[in-house]
């Protein structure tokens, strides 16, 4: 198999995160660690490679839904069902702030590129912007454009991509000022920039990923075959942006390839349904992915063989 | 028995016997003296324990008046040498024993095993001024031997010997064998043994015997040391002085420094030139401190194993003896549901005991535990009784009004509500609907959904005919202006801020909620962002069209100009686009900026047209009189307002306006004689004789119409509220002329129609507005403009429903009297009675007036208008029915009547006297010294029967 030398492609561990159900995996910025977020309200910081916990951050009011790791590694944004979003520090695990404002649960945070600021997007339809060099408790901006819950908010150089369940995908570009939405017939669970910062990826609900172009809005690619219907299922790049893969609910994880659009892989989850969260690590074919309550990491039988 | 003797065994040391004189009784000692004492004897436990308050004084602090701090003295002679107080200064001697808070002895921990020594220790750390093992360490060497130790070495145990009998080399061999692990591949099993055992015997001499191989130790990789539940920690017992004493750690680096002890411990100290520098000095925390792990990814087996579940689970380390299993045993059951049973409500419905009431029981009679139709209900019954007092006759009782309509014609109308439902049921309409401002009344809710429906499609005007008969005409008003008010303030949200919302599509208390997204949200309601007109959805359509057919791009696409806050551009390190504009965000120039108030305006643009999309509709009936276009009669309600003067106090008119309409109403509806004089008496006035034959027609339709009215009452005055305001107006303008509207409201449409232009164009006609003649369009009289014009007039006395005391005023019961008269009235001929009618009529406004004049004095709450003129409206009606009394047998009756109120009439006079009284009030005072001895001649009987005479006397 061509693919299952960059792609992953095989279970390396699963891990038992033992915080109810993981709503999210995220690596960190380069991949060595990632972010579990569980619905016993904490997050947890792993060595995935090593299957090792290394610490818990508990201070939540609900659930945690998504959580991100700062460019430096010094901070973790997390943000849940208490309409909160919070910042870790990583080594002491104390909570350093707290920012409330959203009306409803936050979905999504993300840092920008030097980690100045963080972007939550929440179900209330409002994306905020929140100050991190400063102590002020008041979001910088409130981008409230969306007309429903927004769902990922992601962040490029100079442009923050939101994607919300009312079909619409925005970029706000900052250099230009220009905001720019593109309908996508439905509704929007996920959008990610690819790594040249060209084309976007959505996800859809009850329909077919899509690859479109940034400037133009066009499609360049559909990819099909997985099933989103009821769940916030994620899709992502691979590292090298060959292939395309997003969670599904049937117990997989379909991997694409980014040109042909041809499925190239399934990875099984046994024994679990619906496969939601998604991330993949910034420059090696490991991929984890979260189900039920466990932690799943994929590798490549390559990135093995190259190891030993 | 000494062969007993000998077999008997005895274990132990026998105790002393005791001299029987020594025994000293056996008394326990009392409670009170079962006192613990400590080593100096004092007692050990006081204060608080024995619930007393003297905590400190026994055993700590050596005075009765308790611990004096030492007091700081120094002279130039004698310094103070500092003195560091240490806790044990201020700690009891009991508090360093063993047992205490801070024990100084040094013992084992309960984790030290004795027989670690035994293992050749590798010297950790050789940083101490001696190197090598410290020295210490090998002459300290703390016992503990557990129980279980003391008492296997009783039974012959040493360590490293099994316990049992004695065994020869051979045995011992074979029994090593068994227990030896081998590595790699086997050994030929035969060849070797053997050999060896040939080899052993020989050496060895058989008598000597070995111990049996020590059991082998079960090393757990974390064994339980100590008696506390599983996974329970306990808190550490450490002493209060300082935390855990280890007696070898290498001695911190002491230095004595002017008299100073300085302790020198870990890194802070600087370093030698040779030295590495220490890695961190200042102690910041640094992620690179922290040990995450390999940072590589750990070199693994060229051939890859599948990996067994447990494995990948992460569990790697087993016990000797153990491996992992290759399919995970533990699979968590899945039980299914139970299944509900169909009628399964999830509430607790509590069991009604025998001598509980009901809930209906439960209700007190007070005014708001029950609800109006409840009352309606119990008062109705109560109402024959009064009637029975009000006529003062005895005999025939005059037949109630409300109980014939219940009888009779109750049936029919709740036939009519059902299908007014019916009819609406079917008809969706927008606006309100989800919204339920009146959820906690299920009735009023209801009839607020029939409302809105009927509203929406313009027959508002119909409504009445669902409210319930019980409600009075107060009442259905105040609800009507409710629902109004309702409707418009829960409209269905305009597209501004409908555009922000979505509807739940799942309601709060479902279950079925899933963490992720509902799919059920329906996602055509939602407008577009960008490409949304104020006016329409139709480019949101075109949107999500051209989306759905995968044609993306222009279409799908659009920009705006967008603001990111300066601050947000420095963050992200970019030149603000737009250095100039303080403005962040998206400019939303389409959209108008929403407020209350455009909200609240919006609806009353879309009443209108709902009126007139009503008003293509024949309707009879006059509320949307205003929108009527064809009416030549129309008079512009907005310009001739209520008659209030600019200035000065609101004539009586605006009162009668406010107050009295309805009775008034009633009052000419159950006189319909009167209404037909008043008919023709305006006519008379503005159109002349020449139609007065068209009006003679009118008394039979206006009968009639009557039978309905007095049926059902209800329908009098449920019109929506413009119509309300507007006949408040006529009124207030004509009292005479305000009867009309209302028979013609109990008019069926179809008499409606037929006499469009016959006299009810002209009862619609107000005697101050602008009468124009139906046929030539001409005003013929105008009336003496007293009243100023004012626009939407009708507000206040809109806003103003009668509140306070007459909330709760039975007009049924306080109008009853006049179903009598009008039962009266009915008997007596209409014809002829039309012609004395209208000399009456004449008076009557005049008295009205009088009336009006009357009641400007009077303080206090105002008294609705039809009491105060009772007596005189009995007093018109009596000169009516005496001059009939000499036909009609009822005559006496009525006389009777009115004898009892010219009475009451005289009185009313006297009243009127009153305010003579008062003004004269300070002359009375003065006076009053002269006028005391004259009222000691008067009677009190004469003083107490009316004021008024009494102060006729005193002057």
């Amino acid at each position: 198999m061509a693919p299952s030398e960059t792609l992953p492609s095989q279970v390396e561990r699963i891990i038992e995160c033992k915080q109810g159900a993981v709503r999210a995996v995220r690596f960190n910025v380069d991949g060595q660690y990632c972010m579990s977020c569980g619905s016993d309200k904490s997050v947890k910081l792993w060595n995935p490679h090593r299957g090792a916990l290394l610490h818990t951050y508990c201070g939540h009011g609900y659930e945690v839904l998504d959580a991100k790791g700062s460019c430096d590694n010094s901070l973790i944004g997390s943000c849940g069902l208490d309409k909160s979003v919070m910042m870790w520090n990583v080594s002491t695990g104390e909570s350093l702030r707290r920012f409330r404002g959203h009306a409803a649960r936050v979905n999504c945070v993300c840092f920008n590129e030097e980690s100045t600021v963080i972007l939550s997007g929440s179900v209330d339809g409002s994306v905020r912007i929140w100050d991190l060099r400063s102590r002020k408790y008041e979001p910088i901006q409130v981008l409230n454009e969306a007309k429903d819950a927004v769902m990922t908010v992601s962040v490029s150089s100079h442009e923050i991509l939101t994607s919300s369940l009312d079909s619409y995908t925005r970029i706000y570009d900052l250099r230009n000022g220009k905001l720019t939405s593109n309908c996508i017939g439905d509704s929007v669970t996920c959008a990610s920039f690819s790594g040249d910062g060209q084309c976007i990826l959505t996800s859809t609900m009850g329909s077919a990923l899509r690859l479109m172009d940034k400037e133009t809005g066009e499609q360049l690619s559909q990819y099909t075959g997985h099933s989103s219907k009821d769940y916030k299922v994620e899709s992502c790049f691979s590292d090298s942006d060959t292939h395309v893969m997003s969670g599904s609910e049937d117990g997989f994880v379909y991997c694409w390839d980014l040109v042909q659009g041809t499925l190239v892989n399934k990875l099984a989850h046994k024994g679990s349904r619906i496969v939601h969260s998604l991330s993949h690590h910034p420059s090696r074919p490991f991929l984890l992915t979260a189900t039920l309550g466990q932690m799943w990491l994929w590798s490549s039988e390559k990135n093995e063989e190259d190891d030993t | 028995m000494d062969d007993s003797d000998d077999d008997v065994c005895y274990f132990g040391t026998p105790l002393e016997e005791l001299d029987a004189d020594d025994v000293q009784p056996a008394k326990a000692p009392r409670i009170e003296d079962q006192v613990a004492l400590d080593k100096q004897g004092r007692r050990r436990f006081h204060g608080a324990f024995t619930g007393g308050f003297s905590a400190g004084y026994f055993n700590s602090v050596g005075t009765e008046d308790g611990w004096t701090p030492s007091t700081y003295v120094s002279s130039r002679a004698l310094r103070a040498d500092t003195k560091q107080a240490k806790p044990q200064d201020f700690m009891d001697n009991e508090d360093l024993e063993v047992h205490g808070i801070a024990p100084q002895a040094i013992q084992a921990t309960a984790s030290f095993d004795d027989n670690e020594h035994r293992k050749r220790k590798r010297v950790v750390d050789p940083s101490g001024p001696i190197p090598g093992v410290p020295v210490l360490e090998e002459i300290l060497r703390p016992n503990k031997e557990t129980m279980g130790m003391k008492l296997l070495r009783q039974l012959g145990w040493k360590p490293g010997q099994g316990v049992g009998p004695r065994v020869k080399l051979s045995q011992k061999k074979v029994a090593n064998e068994e227990t030896k692990k081998i590595y790699g591949c086997q050994r030929p099993q035969d060849k070797g043994s053997g050999s060896d055992e040939d080899l052993d015997e020989e050496d060895c001499d058989p008598h000597v015997t070995f111990a049996p191989n020590d059991v082998e130790t079960l090393h757990l990789s974390n064994p339980k040391s100590d008696q506390f539940g599983l996974g329970y920690k306990p808190l550490d017992r450490t002493s209060v002085l300082g935390g855990h004493f280890s007696l070898f750690d290498p001695s911190p680096l002491v230095m004595t420094e002017k008299k100073k002890k300085l302790l020198i411990k870990g890194q802070a100290f600087g370093v030698g030139v040779f030295e590495e520098e220490d890695e961190d000095i200042y102690a910041t925390e640094d992620m690179s401190h922290y040990d995450f792990g390999d940072d590589t990814v750990a070199p693994k087996a060229a051939v890859r194993k599948p990996k067994s579940h447990m494995e990948l689970m992460g569990l790697m380390q087993v016990i000797d003896g153990f491996h992992l299993s290759n399919e995970s045993k533990y699979m968590p059951k899945k039980f299914p549901l139970p299944i509900l049973p169909k009628d399964f409500s999830p509430y607790h419905k509590p069991r009604r005991r025998r001598f509980q009431l009901k809930e209906s029981e439960m209700q007190g009679l007070g005014r708001h535990d029950i609800t109006s139709e409840q009352r309606a209900r119990i008062i109705s019954e109560k109402n024959q009784a009064t009637f029975e007092i009000r006529s003062g006759v005895k005999g025939k009782l005059p037949e109630s009004p409300i109980t014939s309509k219940a009888s009779g014609e109750d049936p029919k109308d709740t036939f009519d509500v059902d299908k007014l439902y019916e009819e609406f049921q079917s008809f969706e309409g927008t606006s309100g609907v989800g919204y339920k401002p009146f959820a906690r009344d299920e009735a009023k809710q209801r009839r607020y959904e029939l409302y809105m429906k009927m509203k929406e499609r313009g027959q508002k005007d119909r409504y009445y005919l669902a409210q319930p008969k019980s409600m009075t005409e107060w009442e259905r008003e105040r609800e009507l202006q409710e629902f109004d008010r309702a409707s418009k303030l829960f409209k269905p949200l305009i597209s501004t801020m409908a555009s922000r919302f979505v509807t739940a599509a799942l309601g709060d208390g479902e279950p079925k909620l899933k963490d992720g997204l509902n799919k059920e949200i329906p996602k055509d309601s939602e407008p577009s962002t960008s490409g949304t007109d104020f006016l329409g959805q139709d480019v949101t359509d075109d949107v999500q069209k051209a989306a759905k057919m995968n044609m993306f791009g222009k279409l799908t696409q659009s920009a705006e100009d967008w603001y990111p806050d300066r601050l947000l551009c420095r963050r992200f390190n970019i030149p603000d686009p737009y250095p100039d504009s303080n403005f962040t965000g998206v400019r939303r120039t389409k959209r108008e900026k929403f407020s209350i108030f455009s909200m609240l305006e919006v609806p009353s643009v879309v009443n209108k047209s709902c009126v007139k999309s009503s008003s293509t509709r024949d309707s009879p009936l006059p509320p949307e009189k205003e929108e009527y276009e064809k009416g030549d009669d129309e008079e512009n309600h907005e310009t001739y307002g209520l008659k209030v003067p600019i200035n000065g106090p609101p004539t009586m008119d605006l009162f009668k306006a406010i107050f009295q309409d309805s009775d008034s109403d009633d009052e000419k509806a159950s006189d319909e004689t009167v209404i037909v004089r008043t008919t023709v008496d305006d006519y008379t006035h503005t159109q002349g004789l020449t139609n007065i034959s068209q009006t003679v027609e009118e008394p039979s339709s206006a009968i009639d119409a009557f039978d309905i009215q007095t049926s059902s009452k209800a329908s009098f005055k449920t019109s929506v509220d413009s119509f309300l305001s507007n006949m408040r107006q006529r009124n207030a303008s004509d009292c005479d002329s305000d009867g009309e509207p209302i028979y013609k409201l109990g008019q069926s449409p179809l008499k409606a129609n037929q006499k469009a232009t016959g006299p009810q164009e002209r009862t619609r006609v107000s005697r101050f507005e602008p009468k124009r003649d139906s046929s030539t369009g001409e005003i013929e009289s105008l009336p003496k403009p007293v009243f100023v014009s004012r626009k939407k007039a009708e507000h206040p006395s809109e806003a103003v429903p009668a509140k306070g005391i007459f909330a709760n005023l039975d007009f049924n019961l306080l109008n009853s009297y006049r179903y009598v008269d009008q039962n009266c009235e009915e008997k007596t001929g209409e014809q002829s009675n039309l012609g004395r009618n209208m000399d009456v009529s004449y008076s009557q406004p005049k008295s009205d007036s009088d009336s009006s004049l009357d009641s400007d004095e009077t303080y206090g709450p105002p008294i609705p208008t039809h009491l105060k003129n009772r007596p005189q409206m009995i007093k018109s009606l009596s000169k009516i029915s005496s001059s009939i009394a000499n036909k009609n047998s009822k005559g006496d009756e009525d006389t009777q009547w009115v004898v009892k109120d010219e009475k009451l009439k005289d009185r009313k006079q006297y009243k009127n006297d009153d305010r003579e009284k008062s003004k004269r009030k300070k002359e009375k005072k003065k006076k009053k010294n002269k006028v005391r001895k004259h009222k000691k001649k008067t009677s009190k009987k004469h003083r107490r029967s009316s004021s008024d005479s009494s102060s006729e006397f005193s002057e």
